[in-house]
């Protein structure tokens, strides 16, 4: 299998530059011009956000108004609104570290030495207890905050880990109950999902925050936040519902009878033979499905949760800082990214590391 | 299932009747392969030959008559039907062989989580059915990096993996390249001298005449003729079977 491969000459860098952006002389100018254009804009951007901010809140708002850049002293005077929201003050390392643990949670179920039943188990039933004694408190001397309290980016994350961790197991359940060979489970799961497809998702939290209390019975109730959880995990697997099935229709009808033919029990074929190449097809809509949920959390303020985007408002909204929107939303933004990225190039990592061995 | 310690035939088939939908696939058949019998199933394609193997370990469900394997009689009963499965290993056309594992692993699977093995002991299983099989070296590669015919042959090695009583190959070389055949059909010889049994649907008349005890022809859901090779290929007495081989052998 050894062989020497001799790759074609590759022309220089400056050779391929100039043969795409230079090579007649209508094409040179409007490089040239395009090329302007945008240093002009990196400028521009660079002078509002770098070298004309201001970045210090000594001089208080009245220094950001007088300068022409951007006022980052909004941000360093109203951090701890935007990451924390209503939650008490003095509390708030407690909802850092939850923030932590749930990145730290995050981070370790998604490397590949933690996919084992059992570890993913333990990092995520200690990671959320942990987390809810962090924010919830009431316990080891913590003073309690209720969920109503709690905001900010530490909210933000929650609703989003929580909702794909019941939504994702829902998912999948509902994908396979979809392929029964029952007619009567595939075409009522089949309604489930449609009907709850055909949905917006506000109206769903609606309808489990507000009206729900009203038809369940008092000790069902429970609070508010985990409702909402509740909706919103039962959106995202309607879809996921459906990613997942596209997965096991691109899987070949042989492979489920290899499997067979082997004496491998329903359960044992479903999860080490279907599933995982199921999966392998499925992922790259999975991750979109995961990014959309990760900003759709912002939709839990019409029923009142303070979750990143909400205390960013807030941040700016109150008296004096009033003017500095656009510095809070671009702060906000940058939070976002950096998680919606992150999750992006995971998925690309995963990708790489599935299709070993795929011609 | 303490089936080897039975005695009897490993598989009877009587009056088996099966429909898809109002098709009628395979009409009141009846064949019976005794332990260490090699039968070669031919005819023209949509007689039923897949069918009728595919109903020996239930990847279809038959319709009518009995099928009784190993002494264990083919029914509802998913206990019954898992536990005829360990013993009955099947190859396939498109080898089926699982993509997102590598060689190895797809010849222990089967054994760790049916049989219950230790994986030290599956392992060194897997490592000496692909060395009968002539690919150990290919162990830790994934299906996809394989050629056609070495990817039957881990397929092969795979259904050894479980230790079958009885084999049961679904056309396996009709979707290799010529070159790839004998490759596995050398593999399936020396199985047959192992003393294995075989039920094989295959148009591969040279193996028939090698190995073969029986060759059973099927045509429109029906056993034409079941005859030894030598008989079947020199005095087959029915028009349809001797249509076939014209057309088989004719060139």
């Amino acid at each position: 299998m050894e062989m020497v491969v001799v790759a074609p000459p590759a022309p220089g860098k400056i050779e391929d530059l100039k043969r795409r952006f230079f090579a007649t002389p209508l094409q040179a100018l409007l490089s040239l011009i395009s090329l302007a254009v945008m240093a002009f804009i990196a400028w521009k951007l660079l002078n509002w956000a770098v070298f004309s901010a201001v970045f210090t809140t000594s001089g208080g708002p009245e220094a950001c108004q007088a300068a022409a850049g951007a006022c980052w002293s909004v941000i360093a005077a109203r951090w701890r609104i935007i990451l924390f929201g209503l939650y008490p003050f003095d509390e708030q390392w407690r909802s850092a570290l939850a923030c932590v643990t749930v990145v730290v949670m995050t981070v370790l179920s998604c490397l590949p030495a933690f996919w084992t039943g059992r570890r993913i188990a333990l990092v995520w039933g200690a990671g959320t207890a942990l987390y809810y004694v962090l924010m919830k408190g009431g316990v080891l001397g913590l003073p309690q905050v209720g969920e109503e309290a709690w905001g900010g980016l530490a909210l933000t994350l929650f609703i989003f880990v929580t909702t794909c961790l019941i939504g994702f197991p829902l998912a999948i359940c509902l994908a396979l109950l979809r392929r029964s060979e029952l007619p009567w489970i595939s075409r009522t799961t089949a309604l489930i999902i449609d009907g709850v497809r055909s949905l917006p998702l506000i109206s769903i939290l609606f309808t489990f925050a507000i009206v729900l209390p009203f038809a369940l019975p008092q000790w069902l109730v429970g609070d508010k936040l985990y409702r909402v959880i509740l909706g919103s995990a039962l959106f995202f697997s309607a879809y996921q519902a459906e990613i997942v099935r596209g997965g096991m229709q691109g899987v070949p009808a042989g492979q489920e009878e290899a499997a067979m033919a082997l004496g491998m029990s329903y359960w044992q074929r479903i999860g080490r033979i279907l599933l995982p190449q199921a999966m392998r097809n499925a992922l790259p809509a999975t991750i979109n499905q995961f990014v959309i949920s990760f900003k759709e959390t912002s939709l839990v303020v019409i029923v009142g949760f303070f979750e990143i985007l909400a205390s960013g408002n807030a941040a700016y909204g109150t008296g004096e800082w009033r003017f500095a929107y656009v510095e809070v939303y671009a702060f906000i933004a940058f939070i976002y990214f950096v998680f919606v990225f992150s999750l992006s190039r995971y998925g690309a990592f995963l990708e790489r590391r599935m299709s070993v061995g795929e011609r | 299932m303490n089936s080897s310690k039975v005695s009897g035939p490993a598989v009877r088939i009587e009056n088996l009747d099966k429909y898809y939908g109002t098709f009628h696939a395979l009409r009141k058949v009846n064949l019976s392969v005794e332990r260490g019998e090699r039968i070669v199933v031919c005819g023209p394609s949509g007689s039923g030959k897949s069918t009728m193997i595919r109903c020996i370990n239930r990847l279809e469900e038959h319709n009518g008559g009995r099928i009784t394997v190993l002494g264990t009689e083919l029914d509802d009963d998913v206990a019954n039907i898992d536990g005829i499965r360990r013993e009955v290993g099947m190859v396939f056309q498109h080898f089926n062989l699982f993509p997102h594992m590598t060689v190895l692993d797809n010849c222990m699977i089967a054994p760790m989580i049916v049989r219950k093995l230790p994986r030290a002991e599956a392992e060194a299983t897997a490592r000496r059915y692909l060395e009968k099989v002539r690919i150990p070296e290919q162990a830790m590669k994934f299906p996809g990096q394989l050629s056609g015919g070495q990817q039957q042959r881990v397929a092969i090695a795979r259904a050894l993996c479980m230790q079958p009583q009885i084999m049961l190959f679904d056309e396996p070389t009709s979707a290799l390249d010529p070159e790839m055949i004998s490759e596995v059909l050398d593999v399936m010889v020396t199985l047959a001298a192992d003393g294995m049994t075989m039920i094989c649907v295959t148009h591969e008349m040279g193996f028939a005449r090698r190995v073969a005890d029986r060759v059973v022809f099927m045509d429109g859901g029906e056993i034409v003729e079941e005859a030894p090779p030598e008989e079947f290929f020199t005095s087959c007495r029915n028009e349809r079977t001797r249509q076939f081989l014209s057309q088989v052998l004719g060139h």
